[in-house]
């Protein structure tokens, strides 16, 4: 299962699990990043370690710890 | 008997009429950076600052607006994505608006992405039926072709709904009506916004089926109290009649749940049913077309967060508006100057004629008058230049993308990304950039945020820099050349301190302040089209008039006191020489002297008066009496023995020294520490004893 991180730029996907713990899991259930949301990744930073998505109409920034816990699958 | 029933009815009408002729209570609530503070400074006047990115409103405001006779209250609470979460905004708004009964709830949605803000109305009408849905950003919904039909939205939500575009004034008259309309109306709608899981539901019922308080709503009360996350105690306290029947209700409920295997589950279960719920009304009245519409923010984004150009362009950017600030201030601030050197003969005149004694002109003029004009002459064309460019960079929405193009540097100092959006509200000034850490959850990085502040130069620092530079680092340069090594120079300043910020962070980070960088999520606003106009008023009459303001009133009794200082003699000494000599071998260690010191420390209260304060001082050791512009300071200082390890010397501790007073008392406010308060100070001040006692010794070696 490929995880948010590795998805490539531009290429939509779709949320299967989100696994991060705690208080983070609240705020991006609240950015709309949970299961069965499509989400797609636009921008990296130049440290790679911060990627911008887009989800629902926002452009939300992760870090790589953030979204290499959350399951994606691509979208055809 | 007759009597007292009566007295008894009339207050009870009394109690039904009350709201209706003091007005009524409107809390304001919304997703971060969707326009609320607009709405909130347009309906009631107030000059709250706004600005494109999260967070702006870090504590709450109120103020108040006349609608058909009624004066209402509204209260701006802070911007939060929903009011389930533990965060501290998210619990300041809901105790707010479960606890404090405001008569409306005016929630402000981005109409571009209603989905996500459709969470936080559902969340809000769980709360209370006295809801008005305001559709902000009408105008960018328009332009990204996405259609609502608030008709239908009203009669899905049975709430009024308002289309608006706040910032350029439209439905503001349709706003007040609505708000209006839903104080007058009564809805008893006490149907379940949402249908959550069955077993769920099971366990709300029964709690509900326990609270016999009709005074509140049982449904949200019922929520909470089976929330795993929430302090339960808050909302028993607020319980009318048997606690131990709910609480025993509560418990039964919550055992139920954890033998069927959902309740560790319990948040998401609720976010779940509320995220399809959005989904299903937003799906119902919006129409989409919306394949393009991030197209060309996309475009900017793809330059200015580009891997190699994007740090590039930030500084460039940053140089851009130092240029613009040192080459455009320089005339007004010779007029300004002009002007102040013409009134001060006719002062001098005039208190002549008046006949005041000697030494009350002199503390007048060469006191208090000479340092407020300098203050004046140097601080206002460089502030009102720089704050305006400043806020429309923030305006346009690009600072976030500041953040998110430092953040490994962030990251790598174990702080957060966020740090880089409080650094920039530090070039304005340092008090505001220490409130604004607020917006970083984390208390060990909100303290990292805090006490790294300082090390961006507020701009009570810059115009002494500006100074500085002109005077001794690019004379030799012809125009245009002097203004763009003067950028140079500042651009590198500046970078020294942004630089410093990340190694103190990295440093606090392995010692004081041990941890791993917490989560967190950047939100990057689309791009808006600054306000040339309102951002030039507002920047020059809110933040530079108030800054500047601010100076002045430090610096009147300043110049007063230090021109006292300056002239009252003890053995034949003036007690300003008796200070700075005693200061003056530990300054000459830093490679400066005992004047420049002292100002720094007389500086205290406010960083402007720093070089009115050494001209004062040198000027009494009477070398000169006038000087109109900077060259003429200049030989006021290469008198008094400056050299350019002087010059450098004095850049480099504006730069790294103790925050000003403003500063400090927001620190301790924002920590509710002394502790971190001094260690605030002694951090810059020890890192800038080192630096400068390092240029100091090199150059003495070198013997340059």
């Amino acid at each position: 299962m490929k995880t948010l991180h590795d998805l490539p730029i531009a290429q939509e996907g779709i949320i299967q699990e989100v696994h991060n713990p705690g208080t983070i899991k609240r705020r991006l259930l609240d950015l709309g990043i949970l299961k069965g949301s499509s989400i797609c990744p636009m921008l990296e930073n130049a440290t790679h370690d911060m990627r911008a998505y887009m989800i629902k109409g926002a452009l939300i920034a992760l870090r790589s710890s953030e979204s290499s816990l959350i399951e994606v699958e691509e979208r055809r | 008997m007759l009597f007292s029933k009566l007295i008894e009815v009339n207050e009870e009408i009394n109690e039904l009429y009350k709201n209706e002729e003091e007005g009524y209570t409107v809390a304001l609530i919304g997703n971060p950076n969707v326009g609320k503070s607009t709405v909130f400074n347009t309906l009631t006047g107030m000059k709250q600052h706004t600005g494109n990115w999260p967070g702006k409103t870090v504590s709450l405001a109120s103020g108040t607006y006349v609608f058909q006779n009624k004066n209402n209250e509204m209260i701006d609470l802070p911007g939060t994505y929903s009011l389930l979460a533990h965060s501290k905004e998210e619990e300041v708004t809901r105790n707010y608006i479960c606890f404090e009964k405001c008569d409306v709830c005016l929630v402000v949605c981005d109409a571009t992405c209603l989905e996500r803000n459709m969470n936080l109305v559902l969340q809000t009408m769980e709360i209370t039926n006295r809801v008005v849905l305001c559709l902000n950003l009408m105008d960018e919904a328009e332009r990204k072709e996405i259609h609502i039909d608030e008709k239908k939205l009203e009669k899905l939500l049975g709430v009024d709904v308002v289309k608006m575009s706040a910032r350029n004034h439209i439905g503001f008259e349709e706003l007040k009506q609505a708000i209006a309309h839903t104080v007058r109306i009564q809805r008893f709608h006490t149907h379940e916004i949402v249908t959550y899981e069955p077993h769920l539901e099971a366990a709300l019922k029964k709690i509900e089926a326990a609270l016999c308080d009709e005074s509140i709503n049982k449904r949200f009360y019922a929520l909470k109290l089976l929330d795993p996350q929430v302090d339960k105690e808050d909302y028993y306290h607020q319980l009318n009649g048997d606690r131990e029947k709910v609480r025993i209700a509560v418990g039964e409920a919550i055992e139920e749940l954890e033998e069927q295997g959902i309740y560790e589950h319990y948040e998401e279960l609720i976010v779940k049913e509320l995220s399809k719920k959005a989904k299903d009304i937003v799906d119902k009245c919006i129409m989409f077309n919306n394949a393009h519409y991030y197209e060309r923010d996309l475009k900017i984004d793809r330059i200015v967060t580009h891997k190699i150009y994007g740090v590039l362009i930030m500084i460039a950017l940053l140089s851009v508006i130092f240029w613009i600030t040192i080459s455009g201030a320089n005339i007004p601030s010779q007029i300004l100057s002009d002007a102040f050197g013409t009134m001060e003969g006719v002062l001098s005149n005039f208190l002549h004629t008046i006949k005041v004694s000697d030494w009350l002109h002199d503390i007048l003029v060469l006191g208090v008058y000479k340092t407020t004009g300098w203050v004046v002459a140097v601080m206002l064309p460089p502030m009102a230049i720089f704050f305006p460019l400043f806020t429309l960079l923030e305006d346009f929405g690009y600072l976030p993308r500041i953040a998110f193009n430092l953040d490994g540097y962030f990251q790598k100092a174990k702080a957060c990304g966020k740090q880089a959006l409080t650094m920039c509200m530090g070039f304005g000034c340092n008090a505001v950039g220490v409130s604004g850490c607020r917006i970083i959850d984390s208390p060990r990085e909100r303290l990292l945020a805090i006490l790294t502040n300082n090390f961006v130069p507020c701009n009570g620092r810059f115009p002494t820099l500006i100074a500085i530079i002109s005077m001794f680092f690019t004379g030799m340069f012809l125009a245009p050349w002097n203004g763009i090594v003067s950028t140079l120079i500042l651009t590198s300043v500046i970078l020294l301190g942004i630089w410093l910020t990340f190694r103190v962070s990295s440093l606090l980070s392995r010692t004081l302040l041990k941890g791993v960088p917490s989560s967190f999520t950047l939100e990057l606003p689309p791009y808006r089209k600054p306000q040339f106009g309102k951002v030039i008023v507002r920047s020059v009459f809110d933040r530079t008039l108030f800054v500047l303001g601010r100076a002045i009133s430090v610096a009147v009794p300043a110049g007063a006191f230090i021109w006292l200082l300056a002239n009252v003699q003890i053995q034949d000494v003036t007690l300003l020489a008796h200070i700075s000599s005693f200061l003056d071998p530990f300054a000459q260690l830093l490679g400066l002297d005992g004047v420049i010191l002292l100002a720094f420390i007389l500086g205290f209260p406010a960083n402007e008066i720093v070089v009115p304060i050494m001209i004062m001082a040198y000027m009494s050791n009477g070398y000169m009496i006038e000087f109109e512009n900077l060259m003429e300071l200049k030989e006021l200082l290469l008198a008094n023995g400056w050299t350019w390890v002087t010059a450098v010397c004095t850049m480099l501790f504006s730069l790294i020294h103790w925050p000003c007073a403003t500063t400090c008392l927001t620190i301790r406010k924002e920590t509710g520490s002394w502790k971190w308060t001094i260690l605030s100070i002694l951090i810059p001040t020890v890192i800038g004893c080192i630096v400068c006692a390092f240029v100091a010794a090199t150059s003495r070696l070198l013997f340059l």
